[in-house]
């Protein structure tokens, strides 16, 4: 009869670590005794090393622990506090680099055009990547928090190779770029081309990625090295075109493959009767608007080599329309992919649940719910990440899995007459275990919240690891009464702050008050 | 066949008529009857389990007899999910320490995955952000760190709590 925990076998004890992250194992097994510390090097943890959820102290205990010139791979996800990414030094053994959804202040806050969250990729590229010669595999799946800085030059690729930002990457042979659908940047594809260059990835094998391109970029697309060149890439791919030109217009033009690795290629377009105006998609709101009918493509490699769907930028209750375009072979088939991100917007379930075969509960990581304010009449799935857009009502009238991680609250003052904002029901999220990143986002609210909705949201955010809260302003054109909000906003801002430092906490957190007092950043 | 019952006797000599369609969701319960062409009629001895350690796992396996089978996990060293556990299961599983390991090793034996993922699930919530210190109480962990080891481990401490 086995009674104590010491007695189980091995291989039972490595069963249970496999249910633990790798912070939860370290910061709970590490230095226990040295059979344990055995299994947990078996196990991997200290080669293969994710971090992101874990709070100020657990980061520099677990931290003391690792045997930097051993870690192998490394994944930064939305979790990770951004003042925890500058803790981390050059890992120059590293072989594989993983970014999910990674967020971080844009410097100028309100007044720009881009939203947090961002990535400065160019900062990226110039002071990290060059640092780790021995990178075999890099995945920058940054989904919603990456935008390539569009004032950056007007020549994208110019400006990569020209301004020292690019360097031989001599090992990497996997990349990955997948983007969402939600930005759109014309410079993603011209992104793409200059970095996979031979002379910057001589070695590269495979490259899967995804992005949001124009009719232009296809046609340039065909003389690319990456479709022609002697490496022989293994090319799997999404396109997503807003074109109002028919699906045939544009379906001679997309590659099918790399001359090497042909493919077959499956798309779908959506039609839809109007677009919403999304100032996310820049510079293409009025032609959208302008045009009776619009047209959003989806071109792919097959066979499919995804592991996820990806949401679409226009909402499914936009589409009137649908046309599937399938190929006829038998690798015509979507494999294991599963949906990742489930949304509800206006109360109304995305599509995707009336798609058994990609739906699949346990598979969803991130929730959106935008302009929810009653009960959800579906089952929610299980998922680690939320993000809640104009519905701070649901968090009375919703049961959220105790498996969140991850919240972000954005309130938008045009829709604020959706939510009554008042905070009160916020404390909710203390019940939630496992909770460790809170961030806030007001857009265009010129009054900051009150007093008491200050002190409700400092004291649930006591037993988090990373906060934000950040006043963000989308019609930054528009500078009507700006200097007066934005007085109470840095007043507000610097208030929290004080609040913050004032709980009751055995370490005090690590904050960073964003240039201007438009934002914070805490770390606990 | 729904009710046809089949005898499986317990290392401590107990003998349990169980359900065929109950018995083969132990997936080594099933291969022994399937590929080994075992006659029902005789008894099938498990030897790693006891007899108050069946009695609750027929006790799982007969209320969870029609979930719909656990999808394959896709990635071997990704994190399990630790998906919420159901209150049936929760009450279930209000056992001792010894009880839930032991629980954990049929569960394994057996090839149960239902039960060995709540089971592991279980133990992975009741550990999850606790210091090294409080797992060494939860568990009654025992050190076998030397004496040099330890002044080492405390020295790194040190120097994180003072940064």
């Amino acid at each position: 009869m086995i009674s104590l925990f010491d007695q189980l076998p091995d291989l039972i004890l490595l069963e249970i670590f496999s249910y633990l992250s790798c912070a939860d194992a370290l910061w709970s097994f590490s230095k226990l005794n040295s059979r344990l510390t055995t299994l947990l090097t078996e196990r991997g943890f200290y080669r293969h090393v994710n971090l992101s959820s874990t709070g100020k102290k657990q980061f520099e205990t677990i931290f003391s622990t690792l045997r930097l010139n051993e870690i192998q791979s490394l994944v930064i996800d939305r979790c990770t506090s951004p003042l925890q990414l500058k803790r981390w030094p050059h890992l120059t053994h590293l072989t594989a680099l993983r970014l999910q959804g990674v967020r971080n202040f844009r410097e100028g806050g309100i007044t720009k055009s881009m939203a947090y969250p961002s990535w400065n990729m160019c900062e990226f590229l110039e002071r990290t990547l060059c640092c780790l010669p021995n990178l075999q595999s890099l995945d920058l799946g940054m989904e919603t928090s990456f935008v390539l800085y569009k004032d950056f030059c007007d020549n994208f690729g110019f400006c990569l190779r020209n301004k020292g930002l690019l360097h031989r990457m001599e090992s990497l042979h996997t990349f990955t770029f997948i983007k969402s659908f939600k930005c759109y940047s014309n410079e993603e594809w011209e992104f793409v081309n200059v970095l996979t260059n031979s002379d910057i990835m001589p070695v590269l094998r495979r490259i899967n990625f995804s992005v949001f391109i124009d009719a232009n970029d296809l046609v340039q697309m065909t003389h690319s090295n990456l479709f022609v060149d002697d490496r022989h890439i293994d090319l799997h791919y999404v396109f997503m075109i807003s074109d109002d030109r028919q699906h045939s217009e544009l379906d001679e033009y997309v590659p099918r493959g790399s001359l090497s690795h042909p493919r077959q290629i499956a798309s779908v377009t959506f039609i839809s009767e109007c677009w919403p105006v999304d100032s996310m998609m820049h510079n293409r709101d009025e032609i959208y608007l302008n045009k009776p009918r619009n047209r959003q493509h989806i071109f792919y490699t097959l066979p499919w080599a995804f592991n996820e769907f990806f949401p679409l930028c226009v909402p499914d209750g936009y589409i009137n329309e649908l046309e599937v375009f399938t190929s006829t072979s038998p690798v015509n088939r979507v494999g294991s992919s599963h949906v990742r991100k489930f949304s509800i917007s206006n109360n109304f379930p995305s599509l995707a649940t009336s798609f058994p075969h990609i739906m699949s509960s346990n598979k969803v990581v991130e929730l959106h719910l935008s302009r929810c304010d009653r009960e959800l009449s579906v089952n929610l799935p299980i998922f680690d990440h939320l993000i809640i857009t104009d519905s701070l009502d649901l968090l009375n009238k919703c049961c959220f899995s105790r498996n969140i991680r991850s919240i972000q609250i954005t309130l938008n003052q045009e829709y604020i007459h959706l939510a009554r904002n008042d905070w009160n029901d916020l404390p909710i999220l203390s019940t939630l275990p496992f909770l460790n990143s809170l961030r806030i986002l007001l857009y265009d609210m010129n009054v900051p919240p009150n007093d008491i909705s200050r002190h409700i949201i400092v004291e649930t955010i006591s037993n988090m690891s990373d906060f934000c809260f950040c006043f963000r302003r989308k019609n930054y054109g528009n500078r009507e009464n700006f200097e007066s909000a934005h007085t109470m906003q840095a007043i507000f801002i610097t208030q929290l702050r004080n609040d913050i430092l004032a709980l009751p906490l055995n370490e005090k957190p690590r904050i960073a008050v964003e240039k201007g007092g438009y934002g914070l950043i805490a770390w606990f | 066949m729904a009710g046809h019952k089949i005898k499986l006797q317990s290392n401590d000599g107990d003998i349990f008529d169980v359900e065929v369609e109950i018995a083969k969701l132990s997936i080594t319960i099933k291969t022994m009857l399937e590929d080994l062409s075992m006659n029902e009629e005789e008894i099938i001895p498990l030897p790693n389990i006891n007899s108050a350690i069946f009695k609750k796992v027929i006790q799982w396996t007969t209320h969870h007899k029609d979930d719909p089978p656990l999808p394959p996990e896709d990635d071997e060293n990704r994190e399990k999910n630790t998906n919420d556990i159901s209150s049936w299961d929760q009450e279930f599983l209000k056992v001792d320490q010894g009880t839930l390991f032991e629980l954990i090793l049929a569960a394994n034996y057996l090839d149960i995955k239902g039960l060995l993922d709540v089971t592991c699930t279980s133990v992975a919530n009741m550990i999850k952000g606790k210091t090294s210190e409080e797992i060494r109480q939860t568990f009654n962990i025992k050190n076998d760190f030397t004496p040099q080891e330890e002044e080492q481990i405390k020295k790194e401490n040190e120097w994180c709590e003072n940064k």
